[in-house]
């Protein structure tokens, strides 16, 4: 029976769990606290899970053993770079940002300078990253479902967006929490029974890297797999180094690291996490605990793509698993080893993980837009004087929107690169909330002006490098142009505040608040 | 913008504990920023500019540059986020002590 097909059977148990979870929390889903930040009730273990599920989506679970395995060592560089942003993060926000405790990130702004203005750009632009980033998850999940279940990649986003608003819509921040934190074990168990069973298999790292640098001609019984008909060439030499694919020259290097590291800072849906510890104590450690998983989640994935990078090269697979590794893409790398290492059953788990890796980041995303949503534009602008009732209902009605507006965009970038679409969201949170927040909490001369200024000349300078390069020149063209527009971002934030001046009267109020022991 | 505003010359300090809470803390976010952003910065910089350093092998096939990058970053990454809990929980703890004393003091 084919629903017994392993990949179909981890499948159904997936979300029959994520089903029963959401069922389960939806009686907390009735006040905008328990909504938004299910009552700040999770310690470090759960809500740490849950960052790290937020943080590794399903670009990372494929994506980066996906690009070790084609790139070498410009693959590699990409993890790297993402690998500092949660650390930069629990240093500079996380505890002050507790300490705060608001629903969304556009509170820390309204309430900052008591602005709608602030709010409503920070909004703005709350809904432009979580849709860059929103889109390539869908995407994603599309691409999966069509690969594995032979669905249309209509059906695949369709699908994707009514999961979607039922986990979010029904079990809001706690049933959503819940499900992340299950997630990322899901994934992280794949991985580690990956890296077991390659491990007891004898691909010690320094010996798959000696074959895979000094290996250089055709890769065996590649000619028959390959579209064109003729066979891969490997060269080690090439693999092994920079430049060799993805980066170039040592500005492009630096301009990809500046865009990545400080993008995690301004990612709301990874922000707003911190709100839902009961104490800044916890969301500390909550960050650190994300960082110990998402720290070995990389090592891991690295390995696992270097590895099947030596599987690929030294031959002798069967000829559908030469196929896959041949043109199934990057993100096709961890299903293949899983196969080819552990056969069907190992690849039912990994499939399952892959949509747990998909859930777990898109939840996270709308809950953040339902947040800007249902909190900020509902209850500040449309309903000023609406009950707890009607705040919950258009939470509810939000996520319904969210739904609709991600589909959208899913629909239309379809033949979009993820990559290309997942360092965007990534440099516009770099170049606007990264110095609002990092100034915000730490310099009382911030002002309104000043911060709006930031926010959009973060926003428009990202927007202009990546959808005008033709009119960027070419020795300044980076795919990931963070190294011009977060320094940009600062100094828009600072000029502006120094010349304006304008504070506001209760800033230092402000300051003790976020910088005192604990306020809960 | 709210007409509750006041120009920056005109703000008074801030209390003297807030002060010392934010310059403590920020200082130490400081070195640990500077000392990873050494470490993150150095690796590409290292790696174009002396291949022949950073491609020694350390490990079988794996050279000092694969070895920076793909698990010295991660355990940097942990480390540097360790180091900084560590501090924030022992000035927690102090700070703690400090009130239960002033506390205790009041109530005698």
């Amino acid at each position: 029976m084919e629903l017994m097909e392993p990949k179909y059977l981890f499948t159904i148990i997936l979300l029959l769990t994520i089903i029963t979870i959401t069922f389960a929390t939806q009686r907390y889903t009735r006040s905008t606290v328990n909504f938004y930040v299910a009552g700040r009730s999770f310690g470090w273990v759960m809500n740490g899970s849950a960052i790290a599920g937020d943080y590794l989506s399903a670009a990372t679970f494929l994506g980066l053993a996906g690009l070790t395995f084609a790139f070498g060592y410009d693959g590699i560089f990409y993890t790297f770079c993402f690998s500092a942003g949660l650390t930069l993060l629990t240093v500079f926000v996380a505890g002050p940002l507790r300490r705060f405790g608001a629903y969304t990130v556009p509170d820390f702004l309204a309430q900052r300078f008591h602005s709608k203005r602030a709010r409503l750009v920070a909004v703005i632009v709350v809904l432009a990253i979580s849709g860059f980033y929103a889109a390539p998850q869908i995407l994603g999940a599309a691409a999966i479902l069509k690969m594995f279940f032979g669905t249309t990649y209509k059906f695949g986003v369709i699908f994707t967006v009514i999961v979607m608003v039922f986990y979010v819509g029904v079990g809001g921040m706690k049933g959503t929490t819940i499900n992340q934190a299950l997630e990322i074990w899901i994934r992280f168990g794949a991985f580690i029974i990956l890296f077991a069973i390659a491990i007891a298999a004898g691909h010690n790292y320094g010996k798959i890297l000696d074959l895979l640098v000094s290996f250089k001609g055709a890769i065996p019984d590649t000619a028959a797999a390959a579209a064109s008909g003729k066979a891969i060439m490997h060269n080690g030499p090439v693999w092994e180094w920079p430049g060799g694919y993805l980066f170039k020259t040592l500005p492009s290097t630096i301009s990809i690291l500046f865009g990545l590291v400080f993008g995690t800072l301004g990612l709301p849906h990874i922000l707003l996490r911190f709100y839902t510890n009961p104490s800044a104590k916890e969301a500390r450690y909550s960050g650190l605990f994300a960082i110990g998983i998402a720290s070995a989640f990389f090592i891991l994935a690295l390995y696992l793509g270097t590895v099947g990078r030596a599987v690929y090269v030294e031959g002798g697979l069967l000829p559908h698993i030469v196929k896959n590794f041949t043109t199934g893409g990057t993100n096709m790398v961890i299903p293949t080893l899983a196969e080819a290492l552990g056969g069907k059953w190992l690849l039912g788990i990994v499939v399952a993980g892959a949509f747990a890796a998909v859930f777990s980041n898109l939840s996270g995303l709308f809950i953040a837009s339902t947040g800007a949503l249902g909190h900020d534009i509902y209850s500040h602008f449309i309903n000023t004087n609406a009950t707890e009732k009607q705040k919950v209902s258009a939470a509810r009605w939000s996520t319904v929107l969210c739904g609709i507006f991600y589909g959208a965009l899913g629909l239309m970038v379809e033949k979009l690169a993820i990559g290309m679409l997942v360092g965007l969201a990534f440099n516009v949170a770099a170049s606007t909330f990264a110095p609002i927040f990092v100034l915000g909490i730490w310099w009382r001369g911030m002002t309104e002006k000043g911060a709006i200024a930031g926010m959009l000349v973060g926003l428009l300078s990202s927007l202009y490098f990546i959808f005008l390069p033709s009119l960027v020149p070419e020795a300044i063209r980076y795919p990931v142009p963070g190294l011009f527009t977060v320094p940009l971002g600062f100094l828009a934030v600072y000029i502006v505040s120094k010349l304006d001046g304008m504070v506001p009267a209760d800033v230092n109020d402000f300051m003790v608040k976020i910088h005192s022991k604990e306020v809960v | 913008m709210s007409d509750n505003t006041i120009n920056i010359k005109d703000l008074p300090p801030l209390d003297r504990m807030t002060t010392y809470r934010m310059s403590k803390e920020m200082s130490i976010c400081l070195w640990l920023f500077i000392i990873y952003m050494f470490y993150m910065f150095l690796v590409p910089v290292l790696t174009f500019t002396t291949p022949d350093l950073m491609k020694s092998r350390i490990w079988g096939g794996m050279s000092l540059t694969w070895f920076m990058t793909a698990i010295g970053a991660m355990i940097m990454a942990f480390a540097i986020a360790a180091v900084h809990v560590y501090f924030y929980t022992k000035d927690f703890y102090i700070s703690e002590k400090v009130s239960e004393k002033k506390s205790e003091g009041a109530g005698m």
